[in-house]
């Protein structure tokens, strides 16, 4: 048995998702799409063919080949003019064995609750299905939305626009599918969601209190305020005194900046909402603000308001990279003589060694970066070392010698953080970032590297290098000074 | 961005046309500054948003600063006939509670201090 999901189909309200694919749009956390992927594992089905149209990069690119669910993707496309149904006509035999057919947005809204142990319950199709017996769900126009059937006449008379039968009882299956035929529809399905109205559904992310799901690599300082029930997903930066919720769903890689208040709405993946802003009861995709209530979008012009993460080419980057080179000149002269007399010490003393790590510099150029790996036991020597940012002076060279950006981004390594620097929009491998900011050598806060990757591309400016600067080597100086009392050589 | 000042029983009417963002805020300010300078006794103003297609924050900053210097000597700014566009940017970035908002400029012209 197959399935044949498109995507490309025109959707009314998917014109006003500020141009992202309807079919990633977030339902309760997750991609429309990856709740289909997830109800094909939940039927047994394997095979998949996803049928193209706009947005076939970022569909493609999310869903790959299907390893992640355990399935199997093909990817066809078809024109948006065409018939939906002139794909399953192009060969006819495949789907002899069953089809699950999806040709809208549909969402398979769950019946049962979990099981007791949490893992949801196995639905398998009805092993001896009745001649002709389909499920079916149409459209207010009478065209099919979703399908699903193990009758070779059935599929048959599907992809021949006769299918005139009438619907079994999704219920068999302990599942309903819902079409989300507006605006208001995706709007409520999400709150419905979020609220927990509808049972047996797995939330995504990690738990974060009773209602709150919060994804991986979401920075969230103490003094914003959480109030579930809430989806955060991955890779967002929350920033302080942000009130979050309660009934909110927000994306991957959202970016809320300080004292703005989110309650009743659901923000679409890589979208940042500006500082200070009180946003009720809206749908939000990128500068796009929408009334769920009538549907209306609102663009917003203002990036400082709400925002896209997308980072356009800057003229300031030209500026950003000759103050960057002269200073990292300056800081290496200023810091070599040091560094030779510390190094040779330490050397001496067996206090630690330069690890080098395969990275991806300027023009994506992989090169041998060395990081500093001092003992566990951190001497006074090696503290000072630290305080006074000589583990950095290697990178601060290279930034000088023009292969690295003095301030931007943690280098990435090319094949661990390649899905980062494929979502990334401008890369700027640099000595010092947000990631040397925080505090000397701690690997505690490798986890934030990519909301921090993604703010600063979206922030990166004159001042904020100066600040990530200031803040590296003061506060590794500072750090150094407030506990280098006591400890051996 | 133009903009045109009237008076109206007794009050200030501006009437803002295009966008007031960025770019018009320096004219909007130095013409309102000019306007203020000049009738010393007006003391309430409304700004007419009818044919405002859009405002944005510094839009918002400029209009925040002159209800302060208007606050100062007594009086208040009413912003009416907000459009759609204009009117979300005044909800989510809370100015909404800062202005009185009226549907038509007759209102808030009418309308008691």
């Amino acid at each position: 048995m197959k399935a044949v999901f498109h995507t490309g189909l025109a959707v009314d309200w998917g014109d006003a998702l500020d141009g992202r694919p309807w079919c990633l749009a977030s339902v309760g956390g997750k991609p429309l799409v990856e709740h289909w992927l997830e109800w094909a594992v939940h039927l047994g089905i394997e095979d998949i063919r996803l049928v193209l149209g706009d947005g076939a990069d970022e569909i493609e690119g999310f869903c790959g080949d299907g390893s992640r669910w355990g399935l199997h993707i093909a990817y066809g496309f078809l024109r948006q003019t065409s018939d939906p149904e002139v794909y399953l006509r192009r060969s006819p035999r495949q789907w002899e064995e069953g089809l699950l057919y999806i040709a809208g947005p549909v969402f398979p809204r769950r019946l049962r609750a979990q099981a007791a142990d949490g893992d949801p319950i196995p639905i398998p199709l009805p092993s001896a299905p009745g001649a002709g017996a389909a499920w079916l769900l149409r459209k207010a126009e009478g065209r099919i939305a979703c399908f699903l059937s193990r009758d070779a006449d059935a599929v048959s008379a599907l992809a021949n626009g006769v299918c005139n039968t009438a619907s079994e009882p999704w219920t068999a299956f302990d599942l309903e599918p819902v079409l989300l035929d507006d605006i208001r529809a995706y709007y409520e399905m999400n709150m419905r969601l979020v609220r927990g109205e509808i049972a047996r559904y797995v939330r995504p992310g990690f738990g974060g209190g009773e209602g709150a799901c919060i994804g991986s690599n979401v920075i969230i300082p103490l003094s914003a305020e959480l109030r579930p029930p809430l989806i955060i997903g991955d890779n967002c930066r929350i920033h302080p005194m942000a009130v979050i919720g309660p009934d909110v769903v927000i994306g991957n890689g959202v970016i809320v900046d300080r004292q703005t208040e989110l309650t009743g709405s659901v923000v679409l993946d890589d979208t940042y909402l500006g500082r200070n802003l009180e946003i009720r009861n809206r749908v939000v995709a990128g500068a796009r603000l929408i009334d769920p209530s009538d549907g209306t979008p609102v663009d917003i012009a203002d990036p400082w308001l709400l925002a896209p993460l997308e980072a356009p080419a800057r003229a300031s980057d030209l500026l950003r990279a000759v103050g960057g080179w002269v200073a990292a000149v300056v800081l290496t002269l200023v810091q070599a003589l040091p560094f030779c007399l510390f190094y040779l010490a330490l050397r001496a003393f067996g206090k630690g060694r330069f690890q080098f790590s395969p990275r991806l510099a300027v023009r994506a150029r992989v090169r041998s970066l060395p990081y500093w790996l001092p003992p566990v036991d951190s001497s006074r020597l090696n503290r000072a070392f630290a305080g006074l940012s000589l583990d950095l002076f290697p990178l601060i060279a290279l930034a000088a010698m023009g292969r690295l950006w003095l301030c931007g981004h943690a280098p990435l390594h090319p094949e661990r953080d390649a899905n980062l620097r494929r979502r990334l929009r401008r890369y700027y491998p640099a000595a010092f970032g947000y990631h040397t900011a925080r505090t000397a050598g701690n690997d505690a806060f490798s986890s934030a590297v990519t909301a921090d990757a993604f703010y600063y591309e979206r922030y990166r400016s004159a001042i904020e290098d100066l600040r990530i600067l200031c803040r590296t080597l003061f506060g590794r100086l500072l750090a150094c000074m407030t506990t280098s009392s006591g400890g051996a050589l | 961005m133009n903009m045109r000042m009237e008076i109206r029983n007794g009050k200030g009417v501006a009437t803002v046309n295009g966008p007031l963002n960025a770019a018009g805020v320096d004219t909007f300010r130095e013409q309102m500054q000019k306007w203020m300078a000049e009738h010393e006794t007006i003391e309430q103003i409304v700004l007419d948003a009818g044919e405002m297609d859009y405002i944005d924050s510094a839009g918002l900053g400029v209009l925040i600063a002159l209800l302060k210097r208007v606050t100062e000597r007594g009086g208040d700014i009413r912003i009416a006939r907000l459009g759609n566009k204009a009117r979300m940017v005044f909800e989510i970035t809370r100015a909404f509670k800062i202005f009185e908002i009226f549907d038509t400029v007759e209102e808030a012209l009418g309308a008691e201090a």
